[in-house]
């Protein structure tokens, strides 16, 4: 191992065990009969599972399929570039957290819309962080900087998007899941068309940034479309129906995949 | 014979039929039963003669501990769903807020809305203790104190939904806590009408809650860094510890 993947392996382990455990024990030591009452239809634990389980399969799929040939044929190197992604995800949970996303909505409050924006951001953020695992490099910096531009402009583009149309008050306060499904589809999509911006075989710096914008312009189009979208399905009250927004989240998937395909096996 | 359990009034407080159950604080019905239970205060009904159910109008009770339980069940009579928001704890230490009085009040209270089979449709009252925030908490005692965020009551665009137009505050005086200054603050700015009761006159007038988005901001801030302490078994509260006797460095 070069000094810097030890670096990085230094690094990656603390910030995977404190962030996934850290969560499940802030999960854990919740009162069973508080979990049960305040958290009624949004099993906490469940939710870690399928985040964790989520997480590893965006990883070793990407690992496995679209990972430099030295990185697929070694079981060691799988592992490493998994635990990346592990730590990666903590640091989407410090993300979600800026949101606005606590221990307390997702468990004591029951806010399902909450659930699935913490679901949404952290698989969302392993996404785009996959696109950098894609393709040939010298070693791990070079997945560092695909990661920090598409992982960084991922959550710019969210925060932006909450500013805007107050997102995370619609999500935490008002409980809109119809919103949190846009919203989390949104982030899928802009995570698909970032990660796929950053992949493929390294050739410098400025190479890469060049390749970047002239695909990750898709996504904040679909942030501003998501914006025009949102505004016509605002009207509603808190309890109508959601299926305008889950059309639309399913639309800003669908298109982000479509985009994706059309460009091919990255080079 | 089984020991009454205070789980088990949990159901009265936030029936599954209420869709404001889904606000109610179960942390403290988490708690045994206190042996020493003093029954609730009696409540002067008259007080409240300003606030009508069905009136598109929800109440927000902000009285000390058991005297906002007291309340709640008067308002309970007259046809709201009282929602208890008390979201602390006990534990090792002299508690800063004194809880047994607020769960005996809840077990007594469970009995009472067992008796009134309230409508499903009911306006809520939700109850807060005005004590909440209240005293300086020292080394070696448990500092149970708590706040109330706008994510632990609905939104206004929930409260018009269920044809809720204006929310009366039943407190004692002018004095209002910051944290619920500012959920007040939210409901208004999206356009629920405030009012504010005061239970020793019986008289309600509009509520005007001065305050700056910027200078709540800070002041919440400053609760939540220098004050209170989260219980890693959900709702605030946890023992102040005691600072080193010594520094740090050589001796």
């Amino acid at each position: 191992m070069a000094p810097v993947e030890v670096l990085t392996l230094m690094f990656a382990v603390p910030i995977a065990l404190i962030g996934w455990f850290g969560s499940f024990f802030g999960i854990m030591s919740v009162r069973e009969f508080v979990k049960r009452e305040g958290g009624r239809g949004a099993p906490a634990g469940r939710l870690w599972l399928l985040t964790a389980a989520a997480v590893g399969a965006v990883m070793l799929a990407t690992l496995r399929l679209l990972a430099s040939e030295d990185v697929r044929s070694s079981a060691g190197w799988t592992l490493y570039y998994l635990l990346l992604g592990y730590a990666m995800a903590a640091v989407g949970m410090v993300c979600v957290r800026l949101l606005g996303v606590h221990r307390a909505d997702v468990v004591e409050r029951g806010n399902r819309a909450a659930s699935m924006l913490y679901f949404f951001g952290i698989v969302s953020t392993v996404v785009a962080f996959a696109g950098a695992n894609v393709g040939d490099g010298p070693g791990v910096q070079v997945v560092h900087a695909c990661a920090l531009v598409s992982v960084g402009s991922l959550w710019i583009l969210a925060f932006v998007h909450t500013m805007v149309a107050h997102t995370s008050y619609r999500i935490l306060v008002d409980r809109d899941r119809g919103i949190a499904f846009r919203f989390g589809c949104l982030l899928l999509a802009c995570a698909l068309v970032l990660g796929r911006a950053v992949a493929g075989d390294w050739t410098g710096a400025v190479q890469m940034l060049a390749d970047f914008f002239p695909i990750a312009w898709v996504a904040p189009a679909l942030v501003v479309a998501d914006l025009v979208v949102g505004r016509f399905l605002l009207s509603r009250e808190p309890e109508g129906s959601i299926a305008a927004d889950r059309a639309a989240g399913v639309m800003h998937v669908a298109i982000a995949i479509a985009f994706v395909v059309s460009l091919g096996m990255p080079q | 014979m089984t020991t009454p359990r205070l789980q088990d009034a949990f159901p009265a407080w936030a029936p599954e039929e209420s869709r404001w159950s889904a606000w109610a604080k179960p942390v403290m019905f988490s708690y045994p039963l206190p042996a020493q239970r003093a029954p609730l205060p009696a409540w002067d009904d008259t007080s409240l003669q300003a606030v009508q159910p069905f009136g598109g109008e929800a109440v927000v009770v902000d009285l000390p501990g058991v005297e906002s339980l007291a309340c709640g069940l008067a308002l309970a009579r007259r046809g709201f769903r009282p929602i208890p928001l008390f979201n602390t704890t006990m534990g090792e230490g002299q508690e800063l807020i004194d809880i047994d009085p607020i769960l005996a009040g809840l077990f007594e209270g469970a009995g009472v809305l067992g008796g009134l089979r309230l409508h499903a449709e009911a306006p809520p009252v939700f109850l807060l203790d005005a004590q909440r925030l209240k005293g300086t908490a020292a080394p070696t005692m448990f500092d149970n104190r708590w706040m109330v965020f706008p994510q632990d009551l609905p939104s206004a665009r929930m409260l018009r939904a269920a044809e809720i137009r204006s929310v009366t505050l039943v407190r004692r005086g002018s004095s209002m806590e910051p944290d619920l200054r500012g959920v007040l603050r939210l409901w208004r700015r999206e356009g629920l009408e405030m009012r504010a009761l005061d239970v020793t006159t019986g008289a309600a007038q509009p509520l005007a809650i001065e305050l700056s988005a910027m200078l709540f901001f800070l002041e919440h801030i400053r609760r939540l860094l220098t004050g209170l302490r989260k219980n890693s078994s959900g709702g605030f509260g946890g023992t102040v510890p005691v600072p080193q006797a010594t520094g740090g460095g050589y001796a």
